[in-house]
C-alpha cells in the first residue's frame, strides 16, 4: 500500500503549486473574472506546461498520466478556485474525444485539444432536473451524409468559449452523441455566466447538420460512455474539492489567529476550533476518497460507479460543510466579494450540484450495493 | 392555556390580509417574490401606500402617526406582510429608529425627525458595526469629539444596509473614552448628503449591493442631534436589538418560503417525475414544516411572555437562531434540488426568451446570500452564548 506521488507526480503538483501562486492570486483571478471568465493566457501556460496532455495517455497524444495525474492539476486548481475550463475541456471533453473518436479526426482533434486550442463543453442534460442522459428531447435523424440536429440544451457549462460541442440526441438506436461546431449553420448560442464565475450558454439547434466522422461514439452507445465520462469528471471534482476545502480550513486558522473581538483573538474561542476540527475530519476523508475515486476509474462499471458515488458523497458533505463554516467565522467578510473565501463558498457549492448530486450517487450506490 | 390567537387578533389578521391582497402592487409583489432588486421608487411608492392607510409606523404611538398597535398586532403584521410578498421598507427608520425617538428624543426631535420618515422623505440607514466592531459591538470606534456645539466625527461603519439609498444615519459614536468599553457611547443624528459622508459599495456572494462601508471625516454634527443623553447608547441600544430579534423570527419569511419550495417541487421534474411525488423530497418538506411548526409556537410563546411581562432573553435567541437556520435550510433544499437550474448566475442570463423558468432563476442567489441570516444582527455564536451565559448561566 503507498498512497505517495512519485517523483514526476511530485513535480507537477510543486510547478503547478508555484505557477499558480505567482500568477493566480485572487486578485489576478478577479482581472479574469471582469474580463469574461477565462484567460487565454493562463490557458496558453497551461498547455505550455503540459498539463492539459497531462492525465491523457500517449496513444492519445498525452504524456502518459492519467487520474492521478488530473486530481493533483484538480486540486492546485481548487486551491486557487481557477476559472479556466480543465474540466470541461479536458477532463469531460478528452474523455470523449478519445474513446469516442477514431483515425486522424481523434488524434487531429486532441492534439489540438492539448495545445490549448480547442475549448470543449458537454451539452447532455435538458429541463429535467435529474442527472438521467437518457431524459432528453434533442433529435437526430440520419441524412445521405450524416445526421440531423433538433433540440435545445439550456444550460451548458463552458458554453461561453467552447469550439465544439458534445451534444446528446435520440436517434432510432438508442441514445447518441455527436460533436457540433459552434460556428455550424443553424447553432444559435446565449452565453451567460454560471454561478461559480465560469461561462456557461444556452445551446439550440435549428436543424444542423452534422457529418457522419462527428458521430461520438458508436450510435445509440452514448449512454455508457456518458456515465465513463461523468465519472471521470466526478472523480476530478472530489480533487477539486479537496484543494478549495483545505484552502479554507487554513485560511480561516490565519483569520480567526488575527481577529480580535471581545479583547481576544478569535481562535481563542473553543467553539470556533472544534468547528474548524470539524472541517479538518471532513477533508481528510475527502481526501483519502479522491485517492479512491481516481484509482476507481480503472475498473469494471459497477465497481467505479460505486467507489465513485461513495467518493463523491464525501466530496458534497465536505463541500458543504467547508464552505458554510468558513463563510460563517468569517462574519460578513465571509459574504464578501473582496475576499477569496466567497469565490471558494461559490465554486464548492456549485460542486455540489455538478455531475450527480448527493441524492443521485446515494441512489446511484444503493442500487450497486443490492 | 390555549393556543390559539383570540378572535380579535383572528379578526385583526383577516383585516390585514384582505388589505394585503387588495394595497399591494401586483408587479412589486411579483418581482419580490421572485427576489429580482426593486428600485427605491418601488419602496417609496410601497411606503406612500402604507403611510396612506396609517400603517406605515406599525410599531410607533397613535399621537406620532403610528397605529399604537400591540406585540401581537405588530407579529401578525410581520407575519402577514413576508406572507404576501411585501418588500422591505425602511427599517432602520421605522422598526429601529423610530421607536428610539419616540422613547427617548426630545418633543423637537419628535417633531423634526418623525414625520418625514412617514412621508418616505427621510430615509435612513443604520450606522452599528465596524471594521474592528462585529460581534463586539462595544468595541467601535467612531468618535465624536466635542467642539462648541458640535460634535466633530471621525470613523468607519461596515456592512451598513442600503446607505446607498440613505439620505440620513443614526451612528453608535464613542463621545468619551472610559475605561468600560460599553460605557462612552452616544447616538447622532447625521444628514450623508454633505461633504465628509463617503458611501462605497460592498459587493457580496451572489453579486448582491446591499451593505456598504461609510466613512465620516471631519463632519461637524450639531448638538441637538444628538438622541438621549450623552454615554447611554449602550443601554439604549440593547432595547432595539432585543426588538431586532424576534422580528428575526423570519416566521412569515419561512412559510412563504415553504410556500414556494413546494410550488417548486409540482413544477419541477426529476428523473421523469414531479419532484412532490418522489418520497425522498416529501419527507424533506415534511421535515421542514414540522421544524416550521416548532419555531412558529415557539416564537408564538416568545409573544405571550411578552404580551405578560414576562419575556426571557435566551428563548428570544432560540426564535431567532432558528428562524435563521430554517430560512436557510428551505432556501438551500430549493437550490440543491434545482440542479442544473441553479447553475446560471442570475445577474449575466441573456435578455429575451427565459434559459431557465424564470421563478428558478435566483434559487442560488438567495442560497448564498441567505447565509448571512446566521451573521447579522447577533450572529448565530451569539444567540448559543446568550442561551448559555443568560439563561444556563455557565
Amino acid at each position: 500500500m503507498d498512497f505517495d506521488y512519485s517523483s514526476d507526480q511530485q513535480m507537477l503538483r510543486d510547478s503547478a503549486q508555484r505557477y499558480l501562486q505567482q500568477q493566480y492570486s485572487y486578485l489576478q483571478r478577479e482581472k479574469i473574472l471582469r474580463d469574461g471568465g477565462f484567460s487565454r493566457t493562463a490557458w496558453q501556460d497551461f498547455a505550455g506546461f503540459g498539463w492539459l496532455g497531462a492525465a491523457l495517455p500517449e496513444d492519445a497524444g498525452g504524456f502518459g498520466g492519467g487520474p492521478v495525474e488530473a486530481g493533483i492539476l484538480m486540486e492546485a486548481f481548487g486551491r486557487h478556485v481557477v476559472l479556466e475550463p480543465f474540466l470541461s475541456t479536458v477532463i469531460v471533453g478528452g474523455l470523449l474525444l478519445q474513446q469516442g473518436l477514431h483515425g486522424t479526426r481523434r488524434s487531429e482533434l486532441l492534439e489540438r485539444m492539448i495545445g490549448g486550442e480547442l475549448q470543449l463543453a458537454l451539452a447532455a442534460l435538458e429541463n429535467d432536473v435529474g442527472q438521467d442522459f437518457a431524459r432528453i428531447e434533442t433529435q437526430a435523424k440520419a441524412t445521405a451524409k450524416g445526421w440531423t440536429l433538433r433540440g435545445r440544451k439550456a444550460v451548458v457549462a463552458n458554453g461561453g468559449i467552447a469550439d465544439k460541442f458534445f451534444v446528446s440526441a435520440r436517434t432510432p438506436e438508442g441514445l447518441s452523441l455527436f460533436l457540433v461546431d459552434r460556428t455550424a449553420p443553424g447553432v444559435k448560442v446565449r452565453s451567460y455566466r454560471s454561478n461559480d464565475g465560469q461561462t456557461a450558454a444556452e445551446l439550440t439547434l435549428d436543424g444542423i447538420d452534422v457529418a457522419r466522422e462527428d458521430l461520438v461514439g458508436p450510435a445509440g452507445g452514448a449512454a455508457d460512455l456518458l456515465t465513463l465520462a461523468a465519472d471521470h469528471a466526478s472523480a476530478a471534482i472530489c480533487a477539486e474539492v479537496v484543494g478549495a476545502s483545505a484552502y479554507l480550513v487554513e485560511t480561516t486558522c490565519e483569520y480567526l489567529k488575527t481577529r480580535e473581538q471581545y479583547g481576544a483573538p478569535l481562535a481563542k474561542f473553543q467553539v470556533l476550533q472544534h468547528k474548524l476540527a470539524d472541517m479538518y475530519v471532513q477533508v481528510e476523508l475527502a481526501r483519502s476518497m479522491a485517492h479512491v475515486a481516481a484509482a476507481a476509474l480503472a475498473k469494471p462499471a459497477p465497481e467505479r460507479m460505486r467507489e465513485v458515488s461513495a467518493a463523491r458523497v464525501q466530496a458534497i458533505k465536505c463541500a458543504r460543510l467547508a464552505g458554510r463554516e468558513a463563510v460563517q467565522m468569517h462574519g460578513g467578510m465571509g459574504m464578501s466579494e473582496e475576499l477569496d473565501v466567497s469565490a471558494h463558498f461559490k465554486r464548492l457549492t456549485l460542486t455540489t450540484l455538478q455531475f450527480g448530486d448527493e441524492a443521485f450517487h446515494l441512489a446511484r450506490m444503493a442500487a450497486l450495493s443490492e | 392555556m390555549d393556543l390559539n390567537f383570540s378572535p380579535e387578533h383572528q379578526a385583526f389578521r383577516a383585516e390585514v390580509k384582505s388589505f394585503l391582497t387588495q394595497a399591494l402592487p401586483d408587479d412589486i409583489r411579483q418581482r419580490t417574490l421572485r427576489g429580482e432588486k426593486l428600485s427605491k421608487d418601488d419602496h417609496i411608492r410601497w411606503q406612500r401606500i402604507l403611510a396612506a392607510k396609517g400603517w406605515l409606523g406599525h410599531c410607533w404611538k397613535k399621537e406620532y402617526g403610528g397605529t399604537g398597535w400591540g406585540p401581537i398586532e405588530r407579529f401578525i403584521w410581520d407575519e402577514e406582510l413576508h406572507l404576501a410578498g411585501a418588500p422591505r421598507r425602511n427599517i432602520p427608520a421605522i422598526d429601529l429608529l423610530g421607536p428610539l425617538i419616540i422613547e427617548y428624543g426630545t418633543e423637537e426631535q419628535k417633531q423634526r425627525f418623525l414625520p418625514p420618515i412617514l412621508r418616505s422623505e427621510h430615509w435612513w440607514c443604520q450606522g452599528f458595526s465596524e471594521p474592528q466592531a462585529g460581534s463586539d459591538l462595544a468595541a467601535l470606534k467612531m468618535r465624536a469629539v466635542r467642539d462648541g456645539d458640535h460634535y466633530v466625527v471621525n470613523g468607519t461603519k461596515l456592512w451598513t444596509s442600503y446607505a446607498q439609498e440613505s439620505n440620513w444615519i443614526f451612528c453608535l459614536v464613542r463621545t468619551s473614552q472610559e475605561q468600560k468599553k460599553q460605557a462612552g457611547i452616544s447616538y447622532l443624528l447625521i444628514p450623508m448628503d454633505q461633504p465628509g459622508v463617503t458611501v462605497s459599495p460592498i459587493i457580496t456572494v451572489g453579486g448582491v449591493h446591499a451593505v456598504n462601508q461609510v466613512t465620516i471625516e471631519d463632519v461637524r454634527v450639531p448638538v441637538e442631534n444628538r438622541l438621549g443623553p450623552e454615554g447611554e447608547a449602550w443601554s439604549m441600544t440593547q432595547f432595539l436589538l432585543s426588538y431586532e430579534r424576534i422580528v428575526g423570527a423570519g416566521l412569515g419569511a419561512s412559510t412563504r418560503y415553504l410556500a414556494e419550495a413546494r410550488a417548486f417541487a409540482r413544477r419541477t421534474v426529476r428523473d421523469g417525475v414531479p419532484l412532490a411525488r418522489t418520497p425522498r423530497l416529501r419527507e424533506k418538506l415534511a421535515a421542514l414544516e414540522a421544524d416550521l411548526m416548532a419555531l412558529k409556537y415557539t416564537a408564538y410563546r416568545v409573544l405571550a411572555d411578552e404580551v405578560a411581562g414576562k419575556a426571557e432573553a435566551s428563548v428570544v435567541s432560540v426564535v431567532k437562531l432558528r428562524g435563521a437556520q430554517l430560512q436557510q435550510a428551505i432556501t438551500e433544499l430549493m437550490f440543491e434540488e434545482g440542479g442544473q437550474l441553479s447553475w446560471p448566475d442570475v445577474l449575466t442570463l441573456p435578455e429575451g426568451e427565459p434559459a431557465v423558468p424564470v421563478d428558478d432563476e435566483y434559487h442560488a442567489q438567495q442560497a448564498f446570500d441567505r447565509r448571512k441570516l446566521t451573521i447579522y444582527g447577533g450572529s448565530a455564536e451569539i444567540q448559543k452564548n446568550i442561551i448559555a451565559r443568560r439563561i444556563l448561566r455557565i
